[in-house]
């Protein structure tokens, strides 16, 4: 079995603009939820290109304990008690990077658990394809499992309508 | 894993610098201090002089050198006394080990509280750069400076009689070979400082990321949200009223920063070549000239007169061009948007022509090996307006206004601790036989979020 986790927009193309809400699901494939230790959620962006690496986390939560993967709580519940931002100030570990956005769990089964994510995005950077600078979007999960293996998934997602760089020197 | 190499690094960086800095002052800070602060002078008669051959390796004579005659006596023939040099080769490191140095010693007869003493000495002071000399030719001469049987002045140290040595002085070399020491010190003291105070982050990039920014904004006091996060601050700009128009542009890289900094470079290279000048011109005017330093010097001196014109012609171009002052109707921009700029260009002389642009450019910074790089690639530029023969006076500025605007499907400003995109107003121009001048403005450009606000 190799663990995987499987990330899905509600919406297809995945093309946002800026202050829009990403929502979907992600839901993990062959894992054993005994062997889950806990999981890391986060929208971010970050840069490829000549310059070293910058990653900006938009939105973060952190599932540490199995109880919280098991307490499978309905969205209303959920909603209702659980602002990521509430409970970045009630904790000693940060949510969320002080934006507003949830993640619970849809449902458990015995194929894996699927989790909702629902994220607000900023009004900035966006989606970008320059020259020597690409800033990208995403969703990541990370998945760490008690065996102290790591398994990490992503999907890319558009911010904003700026068309790739055409070099244009008048 | 990490953290416990550069810990581990830095203790040796100190270890290192600690046990450099001991040598340096136990043998050669600490002698010099007590030949100046303890031992007294007194009177001797120089009796003979002698140059000892000596090795690299545990300071052993030859064993065919140990028979010196005294310089007072027939001198042998030097070229059959002259041992044979080894090349360097690292398979005889031995061989290279005993390479013959010279050491000129001179025999003193002295009194000490009406006991008579006769010591030799190698010990000359500040008069020798060092007592080892590479040839006998020149240990000889350096001898020849006494004369046998006169009398001179000499220094012992009460505590043990029997040590003599001609002068005190410091050898300063060894006070600048000591910043090397230190300075491992400091670097090592650095970075066990960053080692044991960087925070430690678990867990993913995010995490340490969400962590750095929760922590960036206890630090500094709660600052609210930014409503467009990662785009260049406005407030400089927006807090700079202008006359015509209503937001003054500040200028990026004013001339006067790059003077003041050319100034000082070239202020400190050019004092560092004139005390070097004055040890060669003492060395000069004292027996032992030190040309090796002299030609050293050429290419020292070569700079420092390059850097004094460079530093007078650009002096020279930044007062020809007068202050450029650029005004914007609207701030910040938006792609689509349409503004007016205003223009003030002052001057003593008129430009032969004078063209602003505007421009996108990204900016990235990356590690190369162990340097830090950056690099700009200009993406978009537009000449906006542009103008020959401008007639400008010292009593009449040339001013101009004329549209601007953002391209429709522009990218924002952004800003990274690595990567940037930026919008410019350039004002380009040229007086008479000068290079061009190049002023440049920041514009900062919001993304258009119309849509989403619906």
């Amino acid at each position: 079995m190799i663990a995987s986790v499987i990330i899905q927009f509600d919406r297809q193309p995945h093309d946002f603009m800026p202050r829009e809400t990403v929502t979907g699901t992600f839901r993990t494939v062959d894992v054993a939820l005994e062997e889950i230790a806990r999981f890391e959620f986060s929208v971010l962006w970050f840069t490829e290109g000549k310059g070293d690496e910058d990653l900006g986390v938009h939105f973060f939560k952190s599932l540490d304990r199995l109880e919280e993967v098991k307490g499978a709580g309905t969205p209303e519940e959920l909603e209702k008690g659980e602002n990521s931002e509430e409970e970045a100030d009630a904790g000693p570990e940060p949510e969320s990077a002080g934006s507003t956005g949830q993640v619970y769990l849809l449902s458990s089964e015995a194929e894996g658990l699927t989790y909702f994510f629902s994220v607000n995005l900023p009004s900035s950077p966006l989606t970008w394809h320059g020259k020597i600078l690409k800033i990208f979007w995403c969703v990541r999960v990370r998945l760490f499992l008690k065996s102290g293996r790591e398994v990490m998934s992503e999907r890319v997602f558009n911010v904003g309508k700026v068309p790739p760089v055409h070099v244009e020197l008048n | 894993m990490g953290i416990i190499v550069e810990f581990a690094f830095a203790v040796f960086c100190v270890l290192a610098g600690v046990i450099g800095m001991l040598w340096l002052l136990f043998f050669s800070v600490l002698p010099e201090w007590r030949i100046h602060e303890r031992y007294e002078k007194t009177v001797c008669t120089l009796l003979d002089s002698r140059i000892v051959p000596r090795t690299v390796l545990g300071n052993h004579p030859l064993p065919e050198e140990t028979e010196t005659p005294s310089l007072f006596e027939d001198a042998p023939n030097e070229k059959d006394s002259e041992p044979k040099r080894s090349k360097f080769n690292v398979k005889n490191l031995r061989s290279k080990l005993q390479d013959v140095y010279y050491l000129p010693e001179m025999q003193l007869k002295y009194s000490v509280n009406g006991v008579e003493r006769t010591n030799w000495t190698s010990n000359f002071g500040a008069l020798a750069r060092s007592s080892r000399f590479a040839t006998r030719e020149s240990a000889q001469v350096f001898l020849g400076q006494w004369t046998k049987g006169k009398n001179y002045y000499c220094l012992f140290n009460p505590e043990a009689p029997d040590q003599v040595v001609m002068m005190r002085g410091w050898h300063w070399e060894n006070f600048f070979a000591l910043t090397i020491p230190v300075s491992l010190i400091f670097m090592g003291l650095g970075m066990m400082l960053h080692a044991l105070t960087v925070p430690r982050i678990g867990g993913s990039k995010e995490l340490a990321a969400v962590q750095t920014l929760t922590r960036n904004r206890l630090e500094n006091d709660q600052v609210p949200e930014e409503k467009f996060p990662f785009i260049p601050s406005v407030g400089d700009i927006m807090d700079s009223p202008g006359i015509r128009l209503p937001y003054r542009l500040p200028m990026i890289d004013s001339p006067a920063w790059t003077l003041g900094v050319l100034a000082a470079v070239t202020l400190t290279w050019n004092a560092g070549c004139v005390i070097f000048l004055t040890i060669i011109a003492c060395s000069f005017l004292q027996t032992f000239a030190d040309w090796l330093l002299f030609f050293y010097l050429f290419p020292f001196l070569g700079v420092g007169t390059w850097l004094f014109v460079h530093t007078f012609v650009e002096f020279r171009n930044a007062t020809m061009v007068g202050p450029t002052i650029a005004e914007i109707s609207s701030f910040p921009l938006i792609p689509g948007q349409q503004v007016r700029v205003f223009l003030s260009q002052g001057g003593e002389r008129p430009l032969q022509w004078l063209n602003v642009v505007l421009i996108c450019e990204e900016e990235a910074v990356f590690t190369h090996g162990t340097n830090t790089r950056r690099e700009k690639l200009r993406i978009y530029q537009r000449l906006i307006f542009g103008e020959e023969r401008v007639d400008i006076t010292p009593d009449c500025a040339f001013d101009v206004e004329f549209p601007l605007e953002i391209p429709n499907e522009a990218m924002h400003s952004f800003i990274s601790p690595h990567n940037q995109i930026n919008w410019r107003l350039i004002v380009q121009g040229k007086v008479g036989k000068f290079p061009m001048f190049e002023r440049v403005f920041p514009l900062i450009v919001y993304p258009e979020i119309q849509e989403a606000e619906k």
